[in-house]
């Protein structure tokens, strides 16, 4: 067991950085709550194909996710801090994907796992979405079709980086409409 | 026997019949006689199994009508299989042959939704597409990057339900999907519920529609091999065997003896690697996750194999026209006989434990379909051969070498989810055999078929020659061109038939790629198979029948 005595103990070093760089003790308490949630990230996948097998291997056989915090996989949205997007998203598939996205309690993240929720891959086609961003914020993307694990577990530590910095998300982007040549 | 059979078919149809390959056969039918000549098929010839129904859109050609349909029928008892054409206008009307096939009712939504097909007994739903999508992709002046948005999703309960006002009926609706953990994918059921028995059940399906067959009008025959991995995800080396043989047989190409030994290896060991899924996902939703992670590690010591041979885990694409993209590795062989012997080993544990287990048993013979039904529905593969008819494409017909190894054909009697799960584990077994045969009398030669406008020449001797420098720039940039003509190409897929119906008209693309994916019609029969059954055993149904959306969608 480590109380906040150890913890303390541990971190010293960063934390007394931490305390000579702030100025008000709120923003020690501010970093704080930060570490503590990038520290216990509960996963939701959203998964719809080839990816979402990949990412039920990954944690049954391959890695530990336990170490990154995020062995937690909840399938419900409203006890999960963290969308795993894995797989293809389709048009007919866009509204639940948003509506899942909503449910979700604020502060939340999306990682969007392979090249068809980063871009639509290989799919440039009448019904697929060309990337998930396109309907819901995304933090971090990570490219392979499926994605190895070693790929997976690096973006989750970029989330994690992300999240320990503060980061600002990044916006919806709004499909362009289509010229008329 | 056979020619009896054929001057019977000759009789009826005269000229309009003719036989393209063995076992291909081919009728022209007209939109008057085809009523007739699919009741004739159907009750006097038993075509008893609806494999495939497949639109054409003729508008880039001069034919004098747009539309072209072809149904693909199967007879079990002589392995024939016959293509009944017919054309049409926009403005005509098919007759439905739901009465004849009931598995043909997916189908024919998807010739509405695709092509703009009517029907004489009224219009039909989209099945693959939203409901709020305009026109009909498969139409060649269709733009590929048309995109539609849906606005609201559609509420599949029935509309007095949604009107409902006041205390809560006895049953009611319960939705599970499309992103659900039980689901592996997005497939979206809404059952009706009494308590906890299964009243009715409705489907919803197209949430992973991905345009795979317009995607292939526009690509080189060796493109669509890795948009062929990602059908069935769990056995992607199956697919690409199923395509490259298509085409292989379209151009009469006799592939090297290795390359032959090569593909069943792997075929073999990916139709193990998706048992093992499913199996492991059906003890996971009965409650015994423990079983899903034993499988899994059994799975990665499979693709790791595959990752040393091609560098992927899960989408191999491992196969080239005219052969196998590379040759073994040094040990590999060796490597794979170890993996196949420690399977054999840790699965004989399993089997034992969950063959004989009552519990298992209690929980899994539920949900039984008669050897009728799952013709009339149109089953292969694994969930008709556990309804006692044996029917296997690799002992019917023999392709590679399938004729020459060991192995047989596992059948269940009752058509229930132990005797899937007994079939589909009896099965692992018996493609580890297959593979240990193979690896055994592994023939020698090349990988690949030595014909310079099939297969890239020597990497070495690229920057040395000008020969075949220009071979390499003409096929990279020309790519394979097969002769003009159509072929309806079937394998032993995981879950079952896996067609590929090709029409080519000598261009470096194909004309029209149609894919006869056997969890289609498998999915179909899903509420009539629950029915009756609690919520519980339904979730073991739709693992136990192994539905792959990548597949089901395309």
């Amino acid at each position: 067991m480590t109380g906040p005595q150890d913890f303390i103990q541990q971190e010293e070093d960063f934390l007394l950085e931490k305390l000579v760089m702030t100025t008000k003790a709120s923003g020690l308490i501010d970093w704080l709550k930060r570490w503590g949630q990038s520290n216990s990230l509960w996963t939701l996948p959203f998964g719809s194909s080839c990816c979402a097998l990949e990412f039920i291997l990954l944690g049954a056989s391959q890695k530990k996710l336990d170490d990154m915090g995020c062995d937690i996989v909840r399938h419900s949205p409203e006890r999960s801090d963290l969308m795993i997007i894995a797989g293809t998203i389709t048009e007919k598939q866009a509204p639940i994907l948003k509506s899942v996205y909503d449910k979700m309690l604020s502060p939340k993240w999306v990682l969007a796992m392979g090249s068809c929720a980063s871009s639509g891959g290989l799919y440039r086609t009448y019904s697929v979405v060309q990337g998930a961003s396109r309907e819901v914020p995304v933090d971090v993307y990570i490219p392979g079709c499926p994605p190895t694990s070693d790929a997976v577990i690096e973006g989750l530590k970029l989330i994690k980086e992300r999240i320990l910095k503060g980061a600002k998300k990044t916006p919806v982007i709004k499909k362009k409409p289509p010229l008329n040549l | 026997m056979a020619n009896e059979f054929f001057q019977k078919l000759k009789n009826y149809f005269g000229n309009q019949f003719s036989e393209l390959r063995p076992h291909e056969l081919v009728v022209k039918s007209s939109l008057e006689s085809l009523s007739d000549h699919l009741k004739f098929l159907k009750n006097d010839c038993q075509f008893v199994l609806l494999l495939d129904i497949c639109g054409v859109d003729n508008k880039e050609r001069d034919f004098s009508k747009r539309f072209e349909v072809n149904y693909h029928f199967l007879n079990l008892e002589k392995h024939l299989r016959i293509r009944v054409k017919v054309f049409l206008d926009e403005t005509e009307r098919l007759p439905s042959v739901v009465s004849l096939w009931k598995g043909a009712e997916w189908f024919e939504r998807e010739l509405w939704d695709m092509f703009g097909v009517s029907f004489e007994d009224g219009p039909r739903e989209r099945l693959l597409n939203h409901h709020e999508f305009q026109g009909h992709p498969l139409r060649k002046d269709f733009d590929i990057e048309n995109r539609q948005k849906l606005s609201t999703p559609v509420n599949l309960a029935p509309e007095s339900y949604k009107k409902l006002k006041g205390p809560p009926p006895e049953s009611y609706w319960l939705n599970i999907g499309p992103s659900h953990p039980i689901t592996k994918g997005s497939l979206r059921i809404m059952v009706e519920l009494e308590g906890e028995k299964i009243k009715d059940a409705l489907l919803e399906v197209g949430y992973l529609h991905r345009g795979f067959e317009k995607l292939c009008e526009g690509l080189k025959y060796n493109q669509i091999i890795p948009h062929t991995d990602r059908l069935n995800y769990c056995s992607a080396a199956l697919n690409n065997i199923g395509w490259c043989k298509a085409i292989e047989d379209l151009m009469d190409l006799e592939i090297p003896e290795r390359a032959k030994a090569l593909r069943m290896v792997f075929g073999e060991l990916s139709r193990v690697v998706d048992h093992f899924i499913s199996i492991g996902s059906m003890a996971e939703d009965l409650g015994a996750p423990t079983g899903l992670w034993f499988f899994l590690e059994q799975r990665e010591k499979i693709c790791r194999l595959f990752e040393k041979y091609c560098g992927a885990r899960v989408s191999l694409s491992l196969t080239r026209i005219g052969g196998m993209s590379q040759d073994l590795p040094i040990g590999w062989a060796n490597e794979c006989l170890n993996v196949v012997k420690s399977l054999k080993k840790s699965l004989e544990d399993v089997s034992k434990m969950f063959s004989q287990l009552p519990w298992w048993m209690d929980k899994t013979r539920v949900c039984a379909i008669t050897a009728k039904d799952a013709l009339a529905w149109g089953f292969t593969g694994p969930c008709l051969r556990a309804c006692g008819i044996n029917y296997d494409l690799r002992k019917v017909n023999p392709y590679y070498f399938y004729d020459d190894v060991e192995f047989e054909i596992p059948l269940g009697s009752n058509g229930d989810v132990y005797d899937r799960y007994l079939v589909r584990s009896e099965e692992i077994k018996q493609s580890l055999k297959i593979v240990t045969q193979v690896l055994d009398y592994l023939p020698p030669g090349p990988h690949i078929v030595e014909d310079e406008r099939i297969a890239l020449p020597e990497k070495s001797l690229v920057h040395k020659r000008g020969e075949a420098f220009n071979q390499h720039n003409d096929l990279i940039k020309y790519g394979v061109r097969p002769p003009v003509g159509e072929i309806y190409s079937a394998t032993e897929g995981a879950n079952g038939e896996l067609g590929f119906y090709v029409q080519s008209i000598g261009e470096e693309t194909p004309y029209r790629v149609k894919v006869r994916p056997p969890c289609f019609p498998i999915f179909q029969a899903y509420p009539e198979v629950v029915k009756g059954s609690s919520l519980s055993d339904a979730y073991a149904t739709l693992t136990s029948m192994n539905i792959i959306p990548g597949e089901l969608d395309r």
